[in-house]
């Protein structure tokens, strides 16, 4: 791997796209690539071609949570969403709608 | 933002993160009827490495169990399941975390999403020992990491045993 290799737990209750962003920023990187990532939400609000849905939790653990992740604040990042019953929901997470549940744990690589 | 209440104190720090001095990204193709998670302990051992993060890249399951997460009755958020699927299912995506309990047996943890025998979309965390790769095998991409790991212990926030990550 070419770019600096973290890894990072982040605490309950933050917007995941912006808790991120403030790490990479701490880590003194401009941009990061997810490696991987497991985590939850407390509930979801994520966008599929137009259409916003919300998913009800608390708990819902969020799976192949994809993007890069940009110092300066144009992160988009998408994955499934895993209801209760075992449903599932695919999309974009809408930026400040999408608090850590219990938590997040990733390894992100840099790329600028 | 819809936030929840945990039963701890709410922890000064709201992220940890640590620097790994050494990572290695590899593909991975678990053999079929292998075990994903002890496929990925052992290409670590091989490795020498203290730690991974894998994604989920292509290929089925011939055996799966899942739990979920959801609202508990006693507690804010709890665990749901299990939940046996039919198989063979499909990976559409996911990814995990392998790091070691406060023993230094490794351990893994890992959300995905499939479809499943009737066509199904599925998701939620495996069920270590019940995530058997199928006939065509599992493509995983696996990053090695040395000279740090994530060690699962007791959050005091949440009550949850979770990972942390840590220098070596």
């Amino acid at each position: 791997m070419t770019g600096r290799t973290i890894l990072l737990k982040l605490q309950p209750n933050q917007d995941v796209t912006e808790a991120l962003e403030a790490a990479v920023r701490a880590a003194g990187m401009s941009s990061a690539r997810i490696c991987g990532a497991v985590g939850s939400l407390v509930e979801a609000v994520i966008e599929q071609h137009g259409k916003q849905t919300k998913v009800s939790g608390p708990g819902l653990e969020v799976a192949g949570l994809s993007g890069i992740v940009s110092a300066c604040g144009d992160t988009v990042l998408e994955g499934y969403v895993c209801r209760p019953d075992t449903g599932l929901e695919h999309g974009r997470f809408l930026r400040g709608m999408n608090a850590v549940g219990v938590t997040f744990e990733l390894v992100l690589e840099e790329t600028g | 933002m819809l936030v929840a209440e945990h039963p701890g104190s709410v922890a000064d720090s709201r992220m940890i993160w640590v620097e790994a001095p050494s990572a290695r990204c590899q593909r991975v193709v678990v053999a079929a009827g292998d075990d994903l998670f002890a496929a990925v302990h052992h290409t670590l051992e091989e490795d020498g490495a203290s730690g991974a993060t894998f994604t989920l890249i292509s290929g089925s399951l011939s055996a799966l169990t899942l739990m979920t997460g959801g609202p508990g009755t006693d507690t804010p958020m709890t665990f749901h399941g299990p939940f046996d699927i039919s198989v063979p299912a499909q990976v559409l995506g996911g990814a995990g975390i392998t790091g070691i309990e406060e023993s230094g047996m490794r351990t893994s943890h890992c959300h995905a999403a499939f479809e499943d025998a009737a066509g199904r979309a599925v998701g939620g965390h495996l069920v270590a020992g019940e995530a058997i790769a199928g006939d065509e095998g599992l493509m995983i991409e696996l990053t090695s990491l040395v000279g740090a790991h994530f060690v699962r212990r007791l959050d005091a926030e949440t009550r949850f045993t979770i990972f942390h990550p840590e220098s070596t």
